[in-house]
């Protein structure tokens, strides 16, 4: 998606989110702040559509919208003490994202299995192979094709 | 005959039609006699109906003088279809005067002061006709339609025009009458008001004088002895002011009337007089204790709403932060960055508080 558009959905759909805090919570948050969001959000249609049974966590919004309202938090809500605390958070779960993502696109991880599958496969077909014993007429005639072969 | 003299010609026969209706409304008005036995209740009923197809052809004769359109006729049509249909369901025959010719609704009146202002170009005559429900009624909505109508005044001939000392024309259209000339040299150009026209017709003048109580309308009626003011002020500006107006009988949030009279020496005097203590937006005193009290009403009704729509609190917002990734906030802020540039590049010298602040999630 353009980008443009995307911060422009991202915008207005945590505007709409903001309503449904109470005064204390969006005081603290500058005006400044607002007031890009607000000039942000006027090139988009998006409307978001809340739940009043559920929770914040539980909502159907985006994850721009959730990192969103995170950088809202950190910015303007969270104590110091806090900060430290979510900014931790943060990189652990980064890590932990990246350790899944290494997992599973791993090169090595990846041929690793199917070598894995392709010797057992051998190991199979071997198994089922009969081992004949050559007769002397068979062996001398696998050496005088040879020979013509090679000329 | 010119256009303008036409114009003219049509307004004249307007205050001949309005004052013919008005006396055939009287003479409508039942009497005793009327109410002696069958024969001469049913003599008055037929009275009243031909009255009613009387006044149906006037009404229909003013809308196409003045070029109302063909939804202003059927309008008409349908509130005549409506009053017969009415006519016979009414019985007794006070009623029947009452309530089809004479009645006037106060909410009406009302909304006809709100439509029906000078200098401006509201003002739905369709569907003031729709809700009237009497011919008097119908006859007050015309009225106010045709003498507070800007466009009518200024459609007829010009006689002369002066300009006064606050840069506003005095204007008089219509017929050269005594008490036109009279008026019109005596109007005083040390007055503060704004655009004033005058049409002068032979017994009568109609007056719009701007920004007097925003558009006061005076309707002048020459008498043997002198003449007769009635005013209508659509905009209070200052109630206090207002009271004490000369003549003053009735004051609404929709404006004031009132009427008096003044004899052939003292006419310029009385009338003038009387606009100059027409209070002006200048005269507006605000209440301020009001004003500030129903602001903090306004608010606090704001803050309940809010309250009521709050459903997230602050420890939600966090338990969604803490789930967060460094790469997910880094774009966003990225984003953010680039959005709140362009717009900076839009405009020079814009500050705001996010300039020279670090990344979020750096060590």
């Amino acid at each position: 998606m353009n980008n443009q558009l995307e911060i422009s959905n991202i915008a207005a759909e945590t505007m709409q989110v903001l309503r449904y805090f109470d005064r204390n919570f969006r005081s603290k948050i500058s005006s400044d702040f607002l007031k890009l969001l607000e000039e942000l959000s006027e090139g988009s249609n998006i409307v978001v559509k809340i739940d009043k049974n559920k929770e914040l966590k539980d909502q159907n919004i985006s994850e721009g919208c959730k990192d969103l309202i995170a950088i809202i938090y950190y910015r303007f809500i969270a104590t110091e003490d806090e900060k430290r605390e979510i900014i931790k958070a943060w990189n652990n779960n980064e890590m932990s994202y990246q350790n899944m993502l290494r997992e599973k696109y791993n090169v090595d991880n990846i041929f690793k299995d199917k070598t894995d599958k392709n010797t057992d496969k051998q190991k199979i077909e071997n198994s089922l192979v009969e081992i004949k014993k050559d007769s002397l007429i068979e062996k001398i005639k696998r050496f005088l094709n040879k020979i013509f072969r090679s000329k | 005959m010119d256009e303008q003299e036409q114009n003219f010609k049509k307004l004249k026969d307007f205050f001949k039609k309005d004052m013919n209706m008005k006396n055939l409304l009287m003479s409508l008005a039942p009497k005793e006699i009327d109410d002696y036995d069958e024969e001469s209740r049913m003599k008055y009923m037929d009275a009243l109906y031909n009255g009613l197809t009387h006044f149906e052809e006037e009404f229909r004769s003013i809308a196409e003088s003045f070029g109302l359109g063909e939804e202003v006729l059927n309008a008409i049509s349908k509130y005549f279809e409506k009053s017969r249909n009415a006519f016979y369901d009414k019985g007794m025959i006070n009623l029947a005067y009452q309530q089809i010719f004479s009645n006037m609704d106060e909410s009406l009146i009302e909304e006809i002061k709100d439509q029906f202002v000078g200098y401006t170009d509201y003002g739905n005559l369709l569907e003031i006709i729709g809700q009237t429900k009497s011919i008097n009624e119908l006859l007050h909505a015309f009225h106010s339609y045709i003498t507070n109508n800007k466009a009518i005044m200024q459609a007829m001939p010009l006689i002369a025009t002066k300009m006064n000392e606050f840069g506003y024309p005095i204007s008089i259209y219509g017929e050269q009458t005594e008490l036109a000339r009279k008026i019109f040299l005596d109007f005083p150009v040390d007055m503060d008001v704004g655009w004033t026209d005058i049409v002068s017709m032979e017994k009568k003048m109609l007056m719009m004088v701007r920004d007097r109580g925003h558009a006061l309308t005076i309707e002048i009626d020459k008498e043997e002895a002198g003449a007769v003011f009635k005013y209508f002020i659509p905009k209070l500006c200052n109630r206090d002011m207002i009271e004490k107006l000369p003549g003053i009988n009735k004051i609404t949030e929709n404006g004031a009337t009132g009427i008096f009279e003044a004899s052939e020496e003292e006419i310029s005097e009385k009338l003038f007089g009387f606009i100059g203590k027409v209070p002006m937006d200048s005269d507006i005193v605000f209440d301020w204790e009001k004003i500030t009290s129903q602001i903090t009403m306004q608010n606090e009704e704001k803050t309940k709403q809010e309250e009521k729509q709050a459903i997230f609190e602050e420890n939600q917002a966090k338990e969604i932060s803490i789930e967060r990734k460094t790469s997910g906030i880094k774009k966003i802020q990225e984003m953010l960055q680039k959005a709140k540039n362009f717009i900076k590049s839009r405009f020079t010298n814009e500050k705001g508080d996010y300039d020279n602040e670090q990344s979020i999630g750096d060590k």
